[in-house]
C-alpha cells in the first residue's frame, strides 16, 4: 500500500525516489508513445483514405448489403452494400478534416482575443470574459445542438457549431498565461519601450502560450472528433453520404443483432481515435511540464 | 535514571533514482526520563530522518539496515506495523516544524487533539474532547472550552503550535520528539513554547529529543546536546561543557556563527562549503574538507567517536590535541 | 458569507438572460415559415392561415413577441408546438420531465460515490498493476463516447448473454443499461480526479501527522485524507452535470426512452423549435442552478470560507 505521509525531507542532493522516478518518466513517455503512436495511425488512415480504401465510400453492391467480413470486404458490408472498411478509412478523414477546420477557426480567433484581453484589461477584457460566462452557461453540447438546429444539418453546421463551442476554452487559457506573463513584459515592454503591442504579444508572448495550447489542442481534437460522431450520431451533423463514425454507429445499431460488424468497428475506430488524441495530450503535457505530479 | 530512549548504532539508507544511498551511519544517542537532550546539525546532517526513524515514519523509500531503536529497553525495529500504531501518539510523540500545515484544516482543532486519546485510551467522543479542553488549557491556551471548537486557519502560529504540544502529550507520552518546534514562529513566542515543552515534559517525566539548527534554542532547553554531521554523530556532550569547550572543529564552527555566545573567539566568517551529498561522501573523516584543522590522516581514515571526559564524545583524530588549545 | 450568496445568485442573471434572448433570436433566424409547415396542405385557406397567426402571436412586432416570451417563461408558458397544432409547449414537454431527471439522477447517484472508491483504491496502490490498468481505463471511460461504449455493452450484455433488454423504459431491468451507460463518463471522469486529490492530500504535513498521532491507516485515510479530497471535487459536480444533460440526448435516442433528450432530437428534425428552445432553456436553467447550489455549498463546507479569517488572537 502507498505509505501516506510527505516525502522524506531532501538530504543533500537525495532527488526523486528510484521507483517513481523511472517509473514516471516510463510512463509519461508511454502515454506519449502509445498516444502518437495512434495519432500516427489515424492521420495517415485519413491523409490517404482514397488510397488505401478499397472501394469508394458511396460504391454500393447490392449483393453485398449486409455482407459478413470477408476476403472481398474485409469490415464486411452495410445496408446499402457499401464497403464498411473503406468507408470507415474515409470516415478518418472526415472526422479529422472537421477537427482540423475547427481548431484552424479557433486557435487564431482565441489565441488573439485572449492574448487582447490579458495584455490589455479593461473593456476588452470583460468582453471576452462575459462572451466566454455565456458559453460556458451552457452545458457541453447543448450549444451545439443548438445551432445546429438552426443552421440544419450539415458538415458545415458541426464546424462552426463546434468552433463557438471551443473557443472560450483556448481565450481563457490564453488570457491566464498573457497575464502571468505581464508583470514580466511591462518590465521589458519599458526598456523596449516604444515597441507596438502587437510586436510584443507577437515576439514574447506567443512563444509561451504555444506549449499548452499544443497540449490544448490536442485534447481539443479528441473532444472535436467526440463531438462530431455525437452530433452525426444523432443526425445532426455530417450527411449522407459522407461517412462518418457516428453516423456509422447509429446505422449499425439497428441491425446490432444480426451483423454487428459496423456498429462495433465503427465504435472501436472512434473510441481508439479520442483515446490517441487524449493519450498525446497527457504525454505532452507530462513531458512540457515535468514539475507536474503524474496523474 | 535509566535510558528511556536508546538509539543504537542506527544506520538508515534511501532508494533512489542512484541506488541505495546511505544516509544515517551508527548513529548513537539516548535519552533519560525527563532530560532534554538537543539535537543540531545543519539541514542534510540526517537529525530530521533520525526523527522520522524514532517513530518509525520513514516511508517506503527508507530502510534501517542497522541499529536498534530502543524504548524503556524494548527494541522497537522489528515491530511489525500494527505495534508501532500502538507506539505512536501513545508512548512516542512528535511536534512537528509548520504547524499551519500540520493541521488537518478540515477539522477543528479540538477534535484533532481528542482522536488521540479516543483511539488510544479508548475514550469516548464527549470524554476525549472534554479532555481536549483540559490539555489546552495546560499548554495555556487561553478559553479553551470555546478554541477547542475553532479550525486550524483561526488560530495563529504560536495557538497551533500549543495545540500540536497538546497533541503530542495527549497520552503523557514517554517520549516526546520536537524537530525544529519554534524555527517556523515569532521570535517572541519561541521562548514562550520552548519553557511549555521543558515544562510538561519535566512534569510527566517525559524524555525529550529536541532538533534544531539553532543552537541558541538548544542552550536554552537541553542539558545535553548532540551534534550531527553528514549522518553520523560528531560530538556529544553536557551543554555547557559544548558551549565552553567545542571538541569537533565543526561545533567550534557552529558556534562562531552563533551571534553573541562565544565572547572570545574571532569572528569566523560563513562556513566555507555544505553538508556533501550522501551519494558524493568524502574519503575519511566527512567533515575534513571544511576543517580547518585538517591533517593528512583525516583524508585517509574516518575518525571514530571516542570518549573525551565522562560525558562527552568526539569524532575526531585531534579531540584531545586540540582540546588544548581551546581555553573557556 | 451573505455578501458570497448573493454575489454569486446576481452573477448567474446575465448568464440566464442570455439565454433566454439567444434561444429567442434563434427562434427567429429558423429556415421556414412555421405557419406554411403547420398549414401544409392547406396552405391556401387564408383564414385559417390569419387564425394561426394570431394563435401563436406571430402576427404580433417583434419585440412584443419577445416581451411575451420572457413573461412566459415566467410562468412557465414557453408557447405553442409547431409540430402539435395549438399544443401547449409545456403540455408537450411534460411527460418527459419525468423521466430525464431520474435518467440523469440515477448515473450521478452511482457515479459520485463509485468514481470515488474507484479513485481512492488506485490511488492507494500507486504504480501497482491495477493502478496501470485502471488509469488506462479511465482514459478509455472519458474518452470514448457513450454511444460506442453502447454498441460495445448492448452487444454483450443484451444480445450476447441475454442480461439485459435491449431498449424502452418502464422496468428496473430496462433502466440498468441506460444507466449505466450515462454514468461510465462520470465514473471515470470522477475517478481520475479522485486519485489525483488523494495522491496529492496523502502528500501533505498534516497526513504525516496523523500517522505520527498513530491512527490506523484506515482512520488516515478515510477521516483525514477523504475529506480533503471531497472537497475539491464538489466543485467539478457541475461539469459532470453537463456531460450528464448532454449525455441524455444520446441515451435517451439510443434506447428510445420517452424523455427530454429524445424529444429535443425528434423536435430537431419536426422543426419544431419552441420545443427544442424550451428544452434547452430547461437544461440551461437547471445547469445554472446547480452550479450556484454547489458553490454555496462548497462555501459551507470549508471552514475556511465559512468562518473566516477568524479571530487569531493571543500566542
Amino acid at each position: 500500500m502507498t505509505e501516506p505521509g510527505p516525502a522524506i525531507p531532501a538530504i543533500g542532493t537525495l532527488e526523486e525516489r528510484a521507483g517513481t522516478d523511472i517509473w514516471r518518466r516510463f510512463r509519461r513517455s508511454r502515454n506519449a508513445r502509445l498516444g502518437g503512436g495512434l495519432v500516427v495511425l489515424v492521420t495517415v488512415a485519413a491523409l490517404a483514405a482514397p488510397w488505401l480504401a478499397p472501394y469508394g465510400y458511396e460504391d454500393t453492391d447490392l449483393l453485398a448489403v449486409w455482407a459478413e467480413p470477408s476476403g472481398a470486404h474485409l469490415l464486411g458490408g452495410d445496408a446499402l452494400g457499401r464497403d464498411v472498411l473503406s468507408r470507415l478509412i474515409t470516415g478518418a478523414r472526415v472526422s479529422l478534416l472537421v477537427a482540423v477546420s475547427v481548431l484552424a477557426l479557433t486557435l487564431p480567433v482565441g489565441t488573439l482575443a485572449g492574448m487582447a484581453a490579458g495584455y490589455f484589461g479593461g473593456w476588452v477584457d470583460s468582453l471576452l470574459m462575459r462572451s466566454a460566462d455565456i458559453v460556458f452557461a451552457f452545458p457541453e453540447l447543448i450549444l451545439a445542438i443548438v445551432v445546429a438546429a438552426m443552421l440544419g444539418p450539415g458538415t458545415g453546421t458541426v464546424i462552426v457549431a463546434l468552433a463557438i463551442v471551443w473557443w472560450p476554452g483556448i481565450a481563457r487559457l490564453t488570457r491566464s498565461l498573457t497575464l502571468a506573463l505581464r508583470t514580466e513584459l511591462f518590465v521589458d515592454a519599458a526598456i523596449v519601450s516604444g515597441t507596438r503591442p502587437l510586436t510584443i504579444l507577437v515576439r514574447h508572448v506567443l512563444p509561451n502560450v504555444v506549449p499548452p495550447l499544443l497540449v490544448r489542442a490536442s485534447i481539443g481534437v479528441g473532444f472535436i472528433v467526440m463531438a462530431e460522431a455525437t452530433l452525426s450520431f444523432l443526425g445532426i451533423g455530417v450527411q449522407e453520404p459522407l461517412p462518418t463514425w457516428g453516423g456509422m454507429i447509429r446505422d449499425g445499431l439497428v441491425a446490432l443483432r444480426t451483423d454487428p460488424h459496423l456498429a462495433l468497428s465503427a465504435s472501436a475506430a472512434l473510441g481508439v481515435t479520442i483515446v490517441g488524441f487524449n493519450l498525446l495530450g497527457d504525454g505532452l503535457r507530462d513531458l512540457l511540464d515535468p514539475r507536474v505530479r503524474d496523474r | 535514571m535509566t535510558d528511556l530512549l536508546e538509539v543504537r548504532d542506527l544506520s538508515v539508507s534511501f532508494a533512489t533514482s542512484r541506488g541505495q544511498v546511505p544516509v544515517l551511519d551508527g548513529v548513537s544517542l539516548s535519552v533519560r526520563e525527563g532530560e532534554v537532550v538537543g539535537l543540531v546539525g545543519e539541514s542534510g546532517s540526517g537529525k530530521t530522518v533520525t526523527a522520522l526513524s524514532i517513530l518509525g515514519l520513514l516511508g517506503e523509500q527508507g530502510r534501517v539496515d542497522a541499529g536498534e531503536i530502543r524504548l524503556d529497553g524494548r527494541d522497537l525495529l522489528p515491530l511489525p506495523e500494527r505495534e508501532w500504531l500502538r507506539v505512536r501518539g501513545r508512548h512516542i510523540a512528535m511536534v512537528f516544524q509548520e504547524p499551519m500545515t500540520s493541521l488537518n484544516p478540515l477539522l477543528s482543532v479540538g477534535f484533532q487533539v481528542a482522536e488521540v486519546v479516543e483511539e488510544h485510551l479508548g475514550l469516548g467522543r464527549r470524554e476525549a474532547l472534554a479532555r481536549a479542553v483540559e490539555l489546552f488549557r495546560d499548554v495555556g491556551i487561553p478559553d479553551p472550552a470555546r478554541r477547542v471548537r475553532d479550525y486550524p486557519h483561526q488560530l495563529s502560529g504560536g495557538m497551533r503550535q500549543r495545540v500540536m504540544i497538546a497533541m503530542a502529550m495527549a497520552c503523557r507520552p514517554r517520549v516526546l520528539v520536537g524537530d525544529e518546534p519554534t524555527t517556523a514562529l515569532d521570535v517572541t513566542i519561541q521562548a514562550q513554547i520552548l519553557a511549555l515543552m521543558r515544562d510538561l515534559g519535566r512534569a510527566a517525566g517525559t524524555a525529550v529529543l529536541l532538533i534544531s539548527h539553532d543552537f541558541g534554542v538548544v542552550a536554552a532547553m537541553a542539558s545535553r546536546v548532540v551534534v550531527m554531521y553528514a549522518g553520523q554523530v560528531v560530538e556529544e556532550a553536557p551543554t555547557r561543557e559544548l558551549f565552553l569547550r567545542p571538541g569537533h572543529p565543526y561545533t567550534r564552527l557552529l558556534l562562531a556563527v552563533v551571534p553573541g555566545l562565544r565572547e572570545k573567539r574571532e569572528r569566523l566568517s560563513a562556513i566555507l562549503g555544505s553538508i556533501p551529498a550522501p551519494s558524493a561522501l568524502p574519503v575519511g573523516c566527512r567533515f575534513h574538507p571544511r576543517c580547518p584543522d585538517v591533517i593528512p590522516l583525516c583524508r585517509e581514515a574516518m575518525p571514530t567517536l571516542d570518549p573525551h571526559g565522562p560525558e562527552r564524545r568526539v569524532r575526531c583524530w585531534r579531540a584531545a590535541e586540540l582540546a588544548g588549545e581551546v581555553g573557556p | 458569507m451573505k455578501t458570497y450568496v448573493l454575489r454569486r445568485a446576481l452573477g448567474l442573471l446575465p448568464v440566464l438572460l442570455a439565454a433566454v434572448v439567444l434561444t429567442f433570436v434563434a427562434n427567429q433566424f429558423v429556415p421556414g415559415d412555421p405557419i406554411t409547415t403547420l398549414l401544409s396542405d392547406r396552405s391556401g385557406d387564408a383564414a385559417l392561415e390569419a387564425r394561426l397567426r394570431a394563435e401563436y402571436g406571430l402576427d404580433r412586432p417583434l419585440w412584443r413577441q419577445f416581451g411575451t416570451y420572457v413573461t412566459g417563461i415566467l410562468r412557465g408558458d414557453f408557447g405553442l408546438s409547431f409540430r402539435f397544432a395549438s399544443t401547449p409547449v409545456i403540455e408537450v414537454i411534460a411527460p418527459g420531465l419525468l423521466v430525464s431527471p431520474l435518467l440523469a439522477g440515477g448515473a450521478l447517484l452511482i457515479a459520485v460515490p463509485l468514481g470515488v472508491a474507484l479513485g481512492t483504491f488506485v490511488a492507494l496502490r500507486r504504480n501497482s498493476l491495477a493502478d496501470t490498468l485502471v488509469v488506462l481505463g479511465l482514459v478509455a471511460g472519458t474518452s470514448v463516447p457513450n454511444f460506442a461504449l453502447a454498441a460495445f455493452l448492448v452487444y454483450v450484455l443484451s444480445i450476447r448473454l441475454g442480461w439485459l433488454p435491449v431498449a424502452g423504459w418502464g422496468t428496473l431491468s430496462q433502466a440498468v443499461l441506460p444507466v449505466l451507460l450515462l454514468a461510465i463518463p462520470p465514473i471515470a471522469y470522477v475517478a481520475r480526479l479522485s486519485r489525483t486529490y488523494m495522491l496529492e492530500v496523502l502528500q501533505q504535513d498534516y497526513i504525516r501527522t496523523a500517522r505520527a498521532k498513530g491512527l490506523s491507516r484506515r482512520l488516515v485515510v478515510y477521516r483525514h485524507a477523504l475529506r480533503n479530497t471531497l472537497v475539491p471535487l464538489l466543485t467539478t459536480i457541475g461539469i459532470i452535470l453537463g456531460g450528464l444533460l448532454s449525455g441524455t440526448f444520446v441515451i435517451e435516442t439510443l434506447f428510445n426512452i420517452p424523455g427530454l433528450g429524445r424529444l429535443a432530437i425528434q423536435s430537431i428534425f419536426a422543426r419544431d423549435y419552441p420545443v427544442t428552445m424550451a428544452i434547452v432553456l430547461l437544461f440551461t436553467f437547471f445547469y445554472a442552478g446547480i452550479n450556484l447550489v454547489v458553490d454555496l455549498l462548497y462555501g459551507v463546507i470549508d471552514p475556511r470560507i465559512r468562518l473566516g479569517a477568524g479571530r487569531a488572537g493571543g500566542a
